[in-house]
């Protein structure tokens, strides 16, 4: 399971053609780490395979899609749509990775946060965001 | 950028005696500032907005958007809508800036509005050291090449435009070792680790008088209001002139009424008394210029520095 | 002896002066309100607050700073312990047992023991600075870069002490989080490195966005997998105070960590975060049962938030005797002293000697402040903690996107957090801890940068690391540390093959 951070090693090394390795030019170093990481992970995952067998535990991939989403959303949104409908849609999204709440109640939590945002960011800290988009 | 708003409490605070200006602004005006907060460049920024805030009438909104070495907060500036209500700070480092980051915006992209001051920059030498006086450390220079090591900031920074500015200039060439901003520089230069450094005057002035390190010299054409003891380089024999300054730039393409409005308010508020004063006090040397010296400069600069960078092997974009 | 107690006596003079009083108290209470926002620590917060001081007289306006930083910081450890988000590097390691014993129901506890670790080292620091500030100042300039590299190394090494599953995971994690560090540009060379041509990315990835995705949101995602485990805890709170078995269990733990946390808050650059790290570290090493670190061990939380304080209050020394802010926090201190024309250098305690008496009598106050302020809040903290999930992880998304997004106002720094959430998730699920990855983030960069320029300044000469008697006294510690904790594995793992 660890190959797979060993083959992320290598492909972050990659670009790293820039800088000549000997006279300590800027890819000196990253390449070091990079190699240390590479046989690291190849160690690892001759361990793991010789241990083999245990499997990591299901992998959930709801709330991993629908947390990772709201965030993205909030940056897509916040420059076209404002703040407020911006933190509308990320807290409903949000709710939605838990499916503990019926969409109404959601939609209520989501307004609710809302207001509460723009009062603190707005203005108790007075920070210059847009609340409704710009028309 | 949370710090937007505290300013606009004081902005408006201190636009209450608002006088003049022909009836451009009609709303709050930005400055941004390619820097993060608190740091030098910001405290200068700060007095100039309120400078200007009192000046036009308006509250002037300090927006700090620092990274990249500039850059960042530069596109900003570039990318702003010509209205003249959005306009920022530049600096030496944003002149050689394009030539090491292809991302980084040219002068040509960016309208000059007003001069706000060179701070000269100085050489210092360590204790350890024994060096005595800037010929004796232009002598030791020249006698081992690369052999005496200089601290200062990374490739492309002000304090390292200002001792490769030095070695073309003076015909020399030392060991250039890159420390991460003022503090660790002087730091090194206390504890001995390297021979010399190149850092302002007012990091490094109570050091001097406290006789933990020699202020060899200042490169500007008078000697600095806050260490009249420090003789001029060309009091020494070299006549060199080096500094790192700081101007007031906005985006192309504002309307030449608003061009002309907001050129000499900004000239205007950094002329008043109270803002000598206050930028004195806070350590700036401050010479307010028009819109015609800032250009000039900005030309001059750019001639000198690309052919530094160009010896040092440094231009990675925009070669000529 | 005579000397510190009149100086002394005068700086509480300046400290407790109404107005002096007030601005510290105004102070801590901005800084917990703004620390205990997501993302929000102590930089920002006193990055945002400095205008105000400017109308201020120099004593006063250093005093309400110093109160913002403290009160940041100490917020920032509860939102550690609450919810698993770190506001700053050196809390990453009051989240391990914090979470965890608010996890068991101890969040009063642990926020308590965090809040007296607090105030016992901010104290027996404060007396420090008093008495010895200027020799121990010099002691930062013995250092030079080859000694830096050996502390960051040592430092590394702790991380490895600290993870308690397997050490190569712990040590590929902390390689990635050096990888991650050479992200931005390079400071030798002013070349920008892994940016893949994003501005965004050319002063490194930022500390906030991948805290609050590793730790913050993965934690979320784990837990909406298993919902049942979470809404037990929210029941039962337990109790809000530290019971005498426990103070006395924790009582060391805050001795050793203050001592670690004010030897190495001294020192520029990563102070603070190796403090933390490496008094956890001695913890585990110290402690009989080793097992219960990482399981909500009291230890775990006294002693790196001891260490993390002791190192907020000695970075003050080298700023205040020498004028030199060891990082940028206290750069901007040396800023708002220039406001006012006070100059840095070693001469501010002869020409200064109100401000800086004052100051450090106010050091004092600020960490009484503090107490009388957070002892109360705890039972508000863990009441937010009853709220049930379904409303609070919402919360906790929205809160951790606006700050993120507040620290820079960049929406890519939010969408790193994103991506960061992801690869939290994974690691939890592949069993790796993140705190090495952090402090590999963090001190990669600085590892790096004096290596370099150790070896420009010896010009090349390998060996500068172990003639530098500094250097070669941190280098055999690590060296000794990694072999403490290699050996035992080793042999396990050996009779592992035996066994097979």
């Amino acid at each position: 399971m660890f190959i797979g951070i060993g083959a992320g090693g290598l492909m972050l090394a990659m670009p790293l053609e820039s800088g000549t390795a000997g006279a300590m030019e800027a890819g000196f170093y990253p390449r070091l780490v990079c190699a240390l990481i590479i046989a690291l992970g190849c160690l690892t995952a001759l361990a793991g395979l010789l241990r083999k067998g245990e499997l990591p535990e299901a992998w959930h991939w709801w709330p991993l899609l629908m947390v990772s989403a709201s965030a993205v959303v909030f940056a897509a949104l916040l420059d076209i749509a404002g703040f407020a409908i911006t933190l509308f849609a990320v807290a409903l999204i949000a709710s939605l990775a838990g499916r503990l709440l019926n969409i109404w109640r959601a939609a209520m939590l989501a307004g609710v946060l809302v207001l509460m945002n723009i009062a603190l960011f707005i203005f108790a800290l007075g920070l210059p965001l847009r609340i409704w988009p710009r028309i | 950028m949370l710090r937007r708003h505290l300013l606009l409490i004081g902005g408006t605070a201190l636009a209450a005696p608002a006088v003049h200006a022909q009836s451009f602004p009609g709303g709050p005006m930005t400055l941004i500032v390619a820097w993060p907060a608190g740091g030098g460049s910001d405290i200068a920024m700060r007095l100039v907005a309120e400078a200007a805030s009192k000046q036009f009438g308006v509250p002037v909104v300090v927006d700090n958007r620092p990274g990249a070495a500039g850059a960042i907060g530069h596109r900003a500036i570039v990318n702003a809508r010509p209205d003249g209500l959005t306009f920022g700070m530049f600096s030496t480092a944003g002149v050689a800036a394009p030539y090491l980051n292809a991302n980084a915006n040219t002068i040509d992209e960016l309208e000059p509005l007003a001069f706000f001051g060179s701070d000269p920059s100085a050489i210092q030498a360590s204790k350890a050291s024994g060096i005595t006086s800037l010929a004796d450390f232009v002598a030791r220079a020249r006698a081992n090449p690369g052999k005496i090591k200089n601290g200062n900031d990374q490739p492309g920074g002000a304090s390292f435009l200002a001792v490769a500015s030095y070695e073309k200039m003076m015909n020399f060439r030392i060991q250039k070792v890159p420390y991460a901003g003022y503090a660790p520089t002087v730091t090194a230069l206390l504890g001995g680790e390297v021979d010399t450094a190149t850092v302002a005057i007012p990091d490094t002035i109570e050091y001097h008088r406290e006789g933990k390190l020699k202020i060899l010299g200042v490169s500007s054409p008078e000697r600095h209001f806050m260490a009249p003891e420090i003789p001029t380089f060309k009091e020494q024999g070299f006549d060199v002139d080096v500094g790192s300054w700081r101007c007031i730039a906005g985006p192309k393409g504002i309307p030449a009424d608003r061009l002309k409005i907001l050129q000499d308010g900004l000239l205007a508020a950094m002329r008043t008394e109270e803002f000598a004063t206050r930028a004195r006090t806070a350590g700036f040397t401050i010479q307010p210029g028009n819109a015609a010296r800032t250009l000039a400069r900005w030309r001059a600069d750019d001639a000198l520095l690309y052919g530094i960078l160009d010896e040092a092997g440094l231009v990675k974009a925009r070669k000529h | 002896m005579h000397d510190l107690i009149s100086n002394l006596a005068m700086g509480f003079g300046v400290a407790l002066s109404l107005q002096n009083i007030g601005l510290c108290f105004i102070g801590c209470v901005l800084g917990t309100a703004i620390g205990v926002l997501p993302g929000i620590g102590p930089l920002p917060t006193v990055a945002m607050l400095l205008p105000f001081t400017f109308a201020l007289d120099p004593t006063g306006a250093l005093i309400m700073l110093a109160g913002v930083f403290y009160g940041a910081q100490y917020g920032g450890s509860t939102t550690a312990i609450l919810a698993r988000l770190p506001g700053e590097t050196s809390s990453v390691v009051t989240c391990l047992d914090g979470y965890a014993m608010a996890l068991k129901g101890q969040a009063g506890t642990a926020l308590a023991i965090a809040a007296i670790g607090s105030v016992v080292a901010g104290m027996a620091t404060t007396l420090l600075i008093a008495a010895a500030g200027p020799p121990l100042a010099d002691v930062a300039l013995l250092f030079q870069s080859a000694d830096y590299v050996s502390v960051m190394l040592l430092g590394l090494v702790s991380a490895v002490v600290m993870a308690h599953g397997s050490v190569l995971k712990a040590l590929l994690m902390i390689l990635f989080g050096l990888l991650l560090g050479t992200v931005g540009t390079d400071v030798a060379s002013g070349d920008y490195r892994l940016t893949m041509g994003l501005d965004m990315l050319a002063d490194g990835l930022g500390f906030v966005p991948i805290s609050m995705g590793l730790f913050g949101l993965a934690e979320i995602m784990v837990n909406l997998e298993s919902m049942a485990g979470r809404t037990a805890i929210a029941k039962k709170v337990g109790s809000l105070w530290p019971s005498r078995a426990v103070l006395w269990q924790a009582f060391p733990a805050m001795v050793r960590g203050t001592v670690i946390g004010a030897a190495f808050g001294i020192l520029p650059g990563g102070g603070p975060t190796i403090a933390a790290f490496s008094a956890y570290s001695v913890e585990k090493k110290v402690a009989r049962d080793p097992s219960r670190f990482g399981q909500g061990a009291v230890e775990g939380v006294a002693a790196p938030e001891a260490a993390n304080n002791a190192a907020t209050q000695s970075c003050f020394i080298p700023m205040l005797c020498l004028g030199i802010p060891p990082n940028a926090l206290m750069a901007l201190m040396v800023g708002a002293m220039m406001v006012h024309g006070i100059q840095p250098g070693p001469s501010i305690i002869t020409k200064q000697p109100e401000l800086f008496w004052g100051m450090i009598a106010s050091m004092a106050v600020g960490n009484v402040i503090l107490v009388i302020l957070n002892l109360p809040l705890i039972g508000i903290w863990v009441k937010l903690l009853q709220v049930p999930y379904a409303f609070l992880f919402p919360a906790i998304i929205v809160f951790c996107a606006v700050g993120t997004y507040t620290v820079d106002s960049s929406t890519g720094d939010v969408v790193l957090m994103a991506i960061f959430g992801v690869l939290g998730y994974v690691f939890r699920k592949l069993d790796c801890e993140p705190a090495p990855l952090m402090l590999g983030l963090v001190l990669g960069p600085l590892l790096e940068e004096n290596f370099r320029r150790a070896m420009v300044l010896s010009d090349g000469d390998a060996m500068v690391f172990l003639h530098r008697p500094i250097s070669l006294a941190f280098l055999v510690a690590a060296a000794l540390l990694l072999a403490a904790v290699l050996l035992p594995s080793i042999r396990r793992g050996r009779q592992e093959a035996f066994r097979e």
